[in-house]
């Protein structure tokens, strides 16, 4: 069997596809392919059909297959938003638009698949000859994969059937997919990745797919569960997602496959404990085509092993070189990518992300610059940042933009960013800010921008709070009270930030206002506001993870409190304070 | 005082989705949520299925047509727990 043809491994009456619309066979399939070619203009040279599914992945898979038999490449736009589609509409080799959706333009598929056959009458006959299997591609382009998100508009990448087709036959050799294997593509069949595993790699193997795309965790479920289904194709947030579900919910299942944007360890452990499933990860993009996989499954830690016909290698720099029979024949080999990696001795390698600043969210890429230029573009818009953090569950990062001027309308250029960008793609926070803390060297540290958004380097919020721990209250016989409290400062105690570039000290004003004023509050609740300080020496530092005994003490003259703070080897700080009594009204109470 | 179901989940939205610039009584409770409303996306309804399943005990629909009306708005939302769980 040649390793580019499809429907070779199915008999006439395998079933193709399953779902709520209905079985399929894979007669059924030539059949309705043959009628979709039939009603196809004829190919000119590079024409390509655009093909745009939103509900059936088996009237996809039709069109697919007449548009191969009629001459046609296939065009997957970007995604689903009806700009995207006209603009790939607009360009010359597309011949046509196949879809199944209400665009009021040929070909409504569904209205054609229905009118042809499987609609119920024995009447009208079916006039034209099912095509005849296995179907054999031509050679050459037979697809061509819009990606967005990067620089410029859209990016078309074409690929040949080697590429392709030779791809699909290899993630199905590698994961062993056969005959009867049931695929719940619970990804887009127009993306690469729902393009590959739930309709082509099911074509050529023997196996079949849901018609349906389902979304949310229960309707994942149903499907996999009505269907009784093995493998179920999905991405990160929808892992998380399913976590809602009841274990054994997905019992019938053998593999679960991942790809689109890096899988956090949290959402992997979560799903594999309560669905006792290994996920099986996959890298690849669509210039790549796949690189690597890995498992994913309780207790084991498994590192990215490159698919055998991908050799892999790393530049200086860290980034991985790739080249393989599913690289983009355009593009240089071997292909540099913008995965940073770090290679082991036994062939596996480590992911440790980006070098570029584009960064996924669930599942898409994005441009931080693009996103950054088109804030720029607004009306009203000085000056923009646009920067991205990691986020919880399975988003993978979020973005932030800072905007001058202060006053800006966010509503009015989020409306604006939607007429470009997917909503998932769109800054999770908005700030508008007089000024952006740009260095004398026009660079804008991101240390910096982040603390705009009060949030430390790492991503996380600042942390304001200090560790407190038990307080001991004493009087003495000449009638001092006192009061001790130990607290640790965290490492990452926000007023450490920014007094000094190498060296974190809490500053004095902090260690007043934080650490003496909240004792005195709890020591002596009758006291107000300082009116004056006295003898204050700051003798020993306080850097960060401290544990401190702060002490506060007052005799006779209850407006006048003692402090000190002190580290476990030296007194950090000591001093008096004179505060209001705020229990009496005059202000008698300092003497 | 019992908060209304409708502020508990307004509470949550805020809260599931780490909407940090949003109050919870910014959010309308019967206007769309998703993009054209408050603007939430596709990742955001699975983390909301996610939080008001852990909060409320109630599952989405198997049916993804159905799970569209429900998410649609805060009153959707709420009219279909009180439906679930006989609360409120």
């Amino acid at each position: 069997m040649s390793a580019f043809e499809l429907l070779g491994n199915h008999a006439p009456n395998a079933v193709v596809a399953f779902g709520g619309a209905g079985t399929k066979t894979a007669a059924d399939l030539l059949a309705d392919a043959a009628r979709i070619s039939n009603v196809l203009p004829p190919a000119y040279e590079n024409s390509h059909a655009l093909l745009f599914f939103e509900r059936d992945r088996y009237a996809m898979a039709a069109a697919l297959l007449g548009a191969f038999d009629r001459g046609h490449a296939v065009a997957l736009p970007p995604n689903l938003r009806r700009d995207s589609v006209w603009a790939v509409h607009s360009r010359p080799e597309t011949a046509i638009v196949v879809h199944d959706a209400d665009m009021g333009i040929p070909i409504n598929i569904s209205e054609l698949l229905e009118a042809g056959g499987a609609g119920g009458g024995s009447e009208p006959a079916r006039v034209t000859p099912p095509l005849v299997a296995p179907i054999v591609p031509n050679p050459g382009v037979i697809a061509t994969v819009f990606t967005s998100g990067t620089t410029g508009p859209m990016t078309p990448w074409r690929k040949t059937s080697a590429e392709l087709l030779g791809e699909a036959n290899a993630l199905g050799a590698a994961f062993k997919v056969k005959r009867g294997d049931k695929i719940v593509g619970a990804v887009a069949p127009g993306h690469i990745y729902g393009l590959l595993f739930t309709i082509l790699l099911p074509l050529m193997r023997g196996a079949a797919f849901s018609r349906e795309t389902p979304y949310h965790a229960e309707a994942v479920a149903r499907c996999v569960g009505e269907n009784q289904a093995n493998i179920l194709v999905t991405v990160p947030v929808q892992l998380r997602a399913l976590d809602a579900l009841q274990s054994g919910s997905l019992s019938c299942l053998s593999r679960v496959f991942s790809s689109t944007g890096p899988l956090p360890d949290s959402v992997a452990r979560a799903f594999s404990e309560r669905h006792t499933l290994p996920i099986t990860e996959i890298l690849g993009s669509t210039e790549t085509g796949g690189i690597a996989s890995r498992t994913r499954q309780v207790g084991r830690q498994e590192e990215w092993r490159p698919f055998a016909e991908v050799e892999i290698s790393v530049t200086d720099q860290g980034r991985l070189l790739v080249d393989s029979p599913f690289v983009h024949a355009d593009l240089p080999r071997p292909f540099e990518t913008a995965d940073l990696v770090e290679l082991h001795d036994d062939g596996s390698f480590t992911h440790l992300g980006r070098s570029d600043g584009i960064v996924k969210i669930g599942g898409r890429r994005v441009s931080l610059q693009e996103v950054e230029d088109c804030i720029r573009q607004q009306p009203g818009v000085e000056d923009a940042a646009v920067l991205a953090i990691p986020a919880d569950g399975g988003r993978g990062h979020q973005l932030l933009a800072a905007i001058v001027p202060a006053s800006h309308d966010v509503a009015e250029l989020k409306k604006a960013l939607l007429k470009k960008f997917e909503p998932t793609c769109l800054p999770r926070r908005f700030l508008c800010v007089d000024s952006l803390p740009t260095e004398m060297n026009g660079k804008m540290p991101r240390d910096r921008l982040l603390r705009l958004f009060g949030l430390q380097a790492n991503g996380r919020p600042m942390n304001w709070q200090l560790a407190w721990g038990e307080s001991t209250l004493s009087r003495g016989d000449d009638g001092t009270e006192s009061l001790e409290r130990s607290v640790r400062v965290p490492e990452d105690y926000a007023w450490f930030d920014g007094h000094f570039e190498e060296f974190a000290v809490l500053a004095g004003a902090a260690q007043l206002k934080e650490l003496i004023l909240p004792v005195i509050a709890r020591a002596f609740p009758d006291l107000g506001s300082v009116q004056a300080m006295r003898r204050i020496k700051f003798s020993g530092r306080i850097t960060p993870g401290n544990s401190l005994i702060v002490r506060v003490a007052r005799g006779q003259k209850k407006g006048r409190v003692e402090f000190e703070i002190r580290n476990r080897t030296e007194v950090c700080s000591r001093g008096i304070l004179i505060l209001t009594l705020a229990s009496s009204l005059g202000d008698e109470s300092a003497q | 005082m019992q908060e209304s179901l409708e502020d508990q989940l307004k509470d949550l939205i805020v809260e599931a989705l780490a909407l940090e610039d949003v109050d919870p009584s910014e959010i309308s409770t019967e206007e769309a949520l998703f993009v054209e409303g408050l603007g939430l996306d596709s990742i955001d309804a699975l983390e909301l299925a996610l939080a008001i399943q852990e909060k409320f005990g109630v599952a989405t629909s198997p049916d993804d047509e159905r799970n569209r009306e429900l998410f649609y708005s805060v009153k959707t939302l709420a009219d279909f727990i009180r439906a679930e769980t006989d609360v409120g």
